[in-house]
């Protein structure tokens, strides 16, 4: 009889585990996401500061932010450095490098939306109208970074709370 | 008829009234809903043996 209970206290506590690891992870995401767009950020700055400055080609300022960056916002750069390197167009390795390495980033479709922009923007031989267009995503990134540091406490704690009592739920379902 | 059903269907209705505010004030409401339509199944899906039952008896009683 207390081996049966026993066995069946555990698997509840398994449940209820293995569910809080899901709200944990839904949360990670969040954080991760707006830490991407952080890394993000940075780096079409040093991009745009590297090519207009120091007058950088553009395929080796992304191979060498690339070394600068984390993972897996610096493998985008370094695609698109290569890329750039075989001889496409500016606009289509940008693009490229964005749909090669979106799944292994934690960047949604919005995201991607804001960024894309960016391979014409550095065609783009009128200086003013280039720094315009930087500004442009660069305000992008600003405002979701914003939104996303408000919701982000709040979204933690729901996420904890919901995998937690949906563990318990599912543990008294089953039990 | 165990005295467990009644203790899971009170520890049911808890966490579903529970979640169901957690879900509200962060302002999911159709969330909400689902999970009190969820929680009201799966306590109806344990109900339904007994409810069976107790109709069988009922027949039997007054020979129906």
């Amino acid at each position: 009889m207390y081996s049966g209970l026993l066995v069946k206290l555990s698997g509840c506590l398994i449940v209820i585990f293995s569910s809080f690891v899901l709200g944990e992870y839904f949360a990670l995401r969040s954080r991760l996401r707006l830490s991407q767009l952080y890394e993000m950020k940075m780096g079409i700055s040093l991009l745009s500061a590297d090519i207009e400055m120091n007058l950088t080609p553009a395929a080796v300022s992304a191979l060498k932010i690339a070394g600068r960056l984390k993972e897996p916002v610096s493998e985008i750069f370094k695609t698109f450095g290569e890329r750039l390197k075989e001889g496409e167009r500016v606009e289509k390795a940008w693009a490229s490098a964005l749909n090669q390495n979106r799944d292994k980033t934690f960047l949604k479709e919005e995201d991607i939306e804001g960024l894309s922009p960016l391979g014409k923007i550095l065609e783009c031989l009128d200086v003013e109208r280039q720094e315009k267009g930087l500004e442009a995503v660069r305000g992008y990134i600003d405002r979701k970074t914003a939104e996303l540091e408000g919701e982000f406490l709040k979204n933690q704690k729901l996420y904890r709370s919901i995998s937690l009592l949906g563990g318990i739920f599912t543990a008294v379902v089953l039990f | 008829m165990d005295i467990e059903i009644v203790f899971k269907i009170a520890a049911t209705g808890i966490l579903v009234a529970v979640l169901n505010q957690v879900l509200i004030r962060a302002g999911r409401e159709e969330q909400a809903m689902m999970t009190t339509l969820a929680g009201l199944v799966v306590v109806l899906f344990w109900l339904i043996q007994y409810i069976s039952e107790l109709f069988d008896t009922m027949e039997t009683i007054f020979n129906l």
